[in-house]
């Protein structure tokens, strides 16, 4: 759109010092120099506010706790009690080896076969690609639902183990779609030359389009690495063995310590036997909070570059 | 002791009484609950089971008490222990799994997963009375109906499982599941052949109805009172304050507006709406008209009365606005932090209460508030099953293993004052726990590590208030439960375990969102009426007629 298309009223002009250029290429006036930075940390402060706030209630101690009625806004005695009764005993640690190990596999192996399916879709001429592509969208609309997954899960012999909490969210059709879109706004002019040199399709993916992909490979493993270690649900379904559980599955059982039944229990409680556990405490919950988002906070930095890149391409290249 | 069945109880248990879909109900002499599919289209039918045509069925009871209690539960009520026993009692003289085979197990857990089997000397411990390890999946109990489906769907159940009741209903074809996976323990359990299993035989006979499916003996009861909750108040802010526990409606607006200061951070309420209810005297479930006809709780103008009481509460600014924001916020730190000071809860949140509070402010103290009625007349108590939580052994085992399992289950049903309880609560003495000054066990370091609620929701054993560390606590409460069970309302279902069709589960949710609504002002008073209604033809009458037709079955 260019500059003369959008002509400012006349009054407004005439106020301004280099009319002949866009309004949005104007210097701010003083009321929108001010106002950006009020602006700006009002957003900041409605996004880092609560995480401060977890941060400072994990670090506090029961009385501080009690004595705000909950969340801790002015920090006062900090403990590290909560972290120490979270990792001390190994369960925790445990938890965290498996999490990030199955991220790691998981994310790997689910990539390899987005990227190998959405490349085969993409390539207009391949075997029943309609059909497969209709199948793939098809599951946009329609969940498997919990007990006939269990029943596939079961019946394939993947109870109890780890491949049950990769394999049946191994692809994602929202991922392949965006990777497919993506692949297919390749000019076709590169690929044809690396045909002429003698590429096959294999060196085709690995050689001219995964160097082109960067970014909607990072996009979409960052999408796949947060389901991965977010996901508890498959593994409470499906693993029977305690000691396999994943960290958020783990950290869930903190969550729910201690808490009153449904009524219909009829008095009996969570804790049937008295001064067995420790109070439930909000500290620890916050420690959980900051504990399963740090490892995202962490790598969210350096994917950071790709993601806007990744999904913009993706979404309107061709 | 022999608990009391209550009518149904809580807003959860109420509304899964809401019965539509297929009427299904005892069947004669036979007690087995007939499916009629075509009935209203519900996948999974309702069913009843009633007590007083089971006698041969159940096993006979044999009361067994290793130490006497200090203050006697009355109509159901549980004993009261004032001071620890010096000396426990050893119950089980043999290891009950003769064989030494693994045993697999799979109950919720309401707390931090412990370190697995090999790693857990307090599982080590307690295997080592039992003869065997028991192998627990533990599933969070909040997520255990959703695994519950799918582990009884593929028939891929443990030795021993563990079903709280109030998953039941969101079972599909529940009762068929349990026909086709679970060992009918008539055999084993009936009559006087439950002698060979003494601690089981101490167990209620009112629980026990409950664990009959399809006329036959199917699961081990935890046997609860079967009170949904307390009212509680802050006992030492009253006295700060000068207020005086509520004895009406009256005093109950009155203390709203004594006690509220939102300059102080101070409100009088929290959640009370089934306090209202309850005090307006509307029966916690269903109730027969003058014409006999069956008529809901949210039906009765009593309810109706209560729901506008309460919203005056709301609109008057006596309700924390946490709890006018949301519904379902937790206010124990309100409640604790003295922001609330009036509140209900369920009857275990007393003891945990001081548990976490009397370490950190010694003046803390709660109270229940004994049941009034609105009119300051005769108050009615809500109450609810006999048995809420069942566990279940797999069919096909052989008799010999049957047998063991049911040792095992022997073994955990041990109550208050033996050994066996002791081990399974909390570990062994000088490692997993130490004795306070009280006699009260304290865990160590250790014990918070390892001891988790596994071996206690298996089977279940009698309740009883012990908890005599928290000074006063025991009295109080066994005062409360007395009370309460002295006033429990008559349940026109008492002694028949209606399972209502899985169906009616969903119609709860859109009733009670308008009734918070209304209460908070966002919807007039007048909209209840038009709610009622839509929860009749949702399915409330079908649920009517289900229900009828359970009373008519069984003669009443």
């Amino acid at each position: 759109m260019s500059s003369q298309a959008v002509k400012p009223p006349a009054g407004l002009l005439s106020r301004r010092r280099h009319p002949e250029r866009p309004i949005w290429e104007e210097e701010p006036t003083l009321v929108g120099r001010l106002g950006k930075p009020v602006v700006l940390a009002l957003v900041f402060l409605v996004i880092a506010f609560p995480l401060y706030v977890v941060v400072v209630t994990s670090l506090s101690s029961t009385e501080a706790v009690t004595r705000a009625g909950g969340l801790v806004v002015v920090p006062r005695e900090l403990t590290l009690a909560a972290y120490v009764q979270l990792l001390s005993g190994g369960v925790v640690t445990r938890a965290l080896v498996i999490s990030t190990a199955i991220t790691i596999v998981g994310t790997a192996f689910s990539l390899l076969i987005t990227v190998l399916a959405a490349y085969g879709l993409s390539r207009p001429g391949s075997l029943w690609h309609r059909p497969l592509l209709f199948v793939v969208l098809l599951t946009f609309l329609f969940g498997p639902g919990i007990i006939p997954s269990y029943l596939l899960v079961n019946s394939l012999g993947l109870i109890d183990s780890y491949a049950s909490l990769i394999l049946p969210t191994a692809i994602s059709a929202f991922n392949l779609i965006v990777m497919r879109a993506f692949f297919m706004g390749i000019p076709a002019e590169l690929i044809d030359s690396a045909r002429i040199d003698g590429a096959g399709e294999f060196a085709v993916l690995t050689r001219i389009v995964m160097p082109l992909s960067k970014a909607v490979v990072a996009v979409v493993g960052l999408f796949y690495a947060v389901g991965y270690w977010n996901a508890f649900f498959n593994a409470m379904l499906y693993l029977n063995d305690n000691t396999k559980w994943p960290l958020q599955l783990v950290l869930r059982t903190y969550i729910v310590q201690a808490q009153v039944l449904p009524s219909g229990a009829g008095g009996v409680t969570a804790t049937p036997a008295l001064g067995l556990a420790p109070a439930p405490s909000l500290a620890i919950k916050m420690a959980i909070v900051v504990l399963a988002v740090i490892p995202v906070l962490l790598v969210y930095p350096f994917i950071q570059k790709h993601f806007t890149k990744g999904v913009i391409i993706g979404a309107v290249k061709g | 002791m022999i608990a009391p069945a209550g009518g149904s109880t809580s807003r959860r248990t109420f509304l899964s009484l809401l019965g539509a879909g297929a009427a299904v109900a005892t069947g004669g002499t036979a007690l087995t609950a007939c499916s009629n599919d075509g009935g209203g289209g519900s996948s999974t039918s309702g069913r009843a089971e009633t007590e007083d045509k089971l006698t041969a069925l159940l096993p006979a009871y044999l009361a067994y008490e290793p130490v006497k209690p200090d203050i006697p539960g009355s109509n159901g009520a549980s004993p009261g222990f004032t001071k620890y026993p010096t000396e426990l009692k050893r119950a089980l003289p043999d290891k009950p799994v003769a064989s030494g085979k693994e045993v697999s197990a799979m109950t919720p857990l309401w707390g931090p997963l412990p370190p697995g089997l090999g790693n857990n000397t307090y599982f080590d411990a307690n295997n080592e009375r039992i003869g065997a390890p028991v192998r627990f999946n533990v599933v969070n109990g909040n997520e255990y109906g959703d695994k519950l489906g799918p582990v009884l769907a593929a028939g891929n159940v443990p030795e021993l499982l563990c079903v709280p009741g109030w998953e039941i209903a969101g079972q599909t074809r529940f009762g068929q599941a349990v026909d086709k996976l679970f060992e009918d323990l008539t055999p084993y359990l009936a009559g006087d052949k439950a002698s060979a299993y003494p601690m089981l035989a101490n167990l209620p006979t009112r629980a026990w109805a409950y664990g009959v499916w399809n006329s036959q003996l199917k699961a081990v009861p935890f046997p609860g009172v079967g009170l949904p909750w307390a009212l509680y108040y802050r006992k030492d802010l009253f006295a700060k304050l000068g207020a005086e526990p509520p004895k009406n409606a009256d005093e109950i607006l009155a203390l709203g507006k004594e006690l509220t200061d939102a300059k102080a951070n101070r409100w009088a309420f929290g959640s009370i709406v089934d306090e209202m209810a309850r005090a307006f005297r509307a029966p916690a479930g269903w109730r027969k008209d003058s014409s006999g006809k069956l008529v809901n709780k949210i039906e009765t103008p009593e309810f109706e009365e209560a729901v506008a009481f309460t919203r005056k509460l709301f609109q008057s600014g006596y309700v924390h606005p946490t709890v006018v924001g949301n519904a379902s916020a937790d206010q124990k730190p309100l409640f604790e932090g003295g922001q609330i000071l009036v509140y209900q809860d369920g009857t275990g949140s007393w003891a945990e209460a001081l548990q976490r509070q009397l370490p950190i402010n010694p003046s803390f103290e709660m109270q229940a508030v004994m049941p009034f009625a609105h009119d300051g007349g005769e108050a009615i108590v809500w109450g609810g099953d006999p048995a809420s939580i069942f566990t279940f052994v797999k069919k096909g085992l052989g008799e010999e293993r049957v047998k063991e399992l049911l040792g095992v289950l022997n073994y955990t049903a041990a109550p208050f004052g033996t050994e066996e309880y002791q081990l399974a609560a909390y570990g062994v003495e000088g490692k997993h726990y130490t004795k306070e000054s009280s006699g009260a066990p304290k865990l160590t370091a250790l014990g918070s590590k390892e001891v988790a609620n596994t071996y206690i929701f298996l089977g279940g054993r009698p309740s009883a208030h012990t908890q005599s560390q928290y000074p006063g606590y025991v009295e109080a409460m066994s005062a409360w439960e007395n009370e309460s069970c002295k006033r429990m309302e008559k349940n026109l279902f008492e002694g028949i375990r209606v399972e209502a069709p899985s169906k009616l589960a969903g119609l709860n949710q859109p009733f009670d969102d308008k009734l918070q609504d209304i209460l908070r002002g966002r919807r007039p008073v007048s909209e209840l009426k038009a709610a009622v209604q839509a929860w009749r033809s949702g399915g409330g009458d079908e649920g009517r007629d289900f229900y009828a037709k359970v009373l008519s079955d069984n003669g009443r």
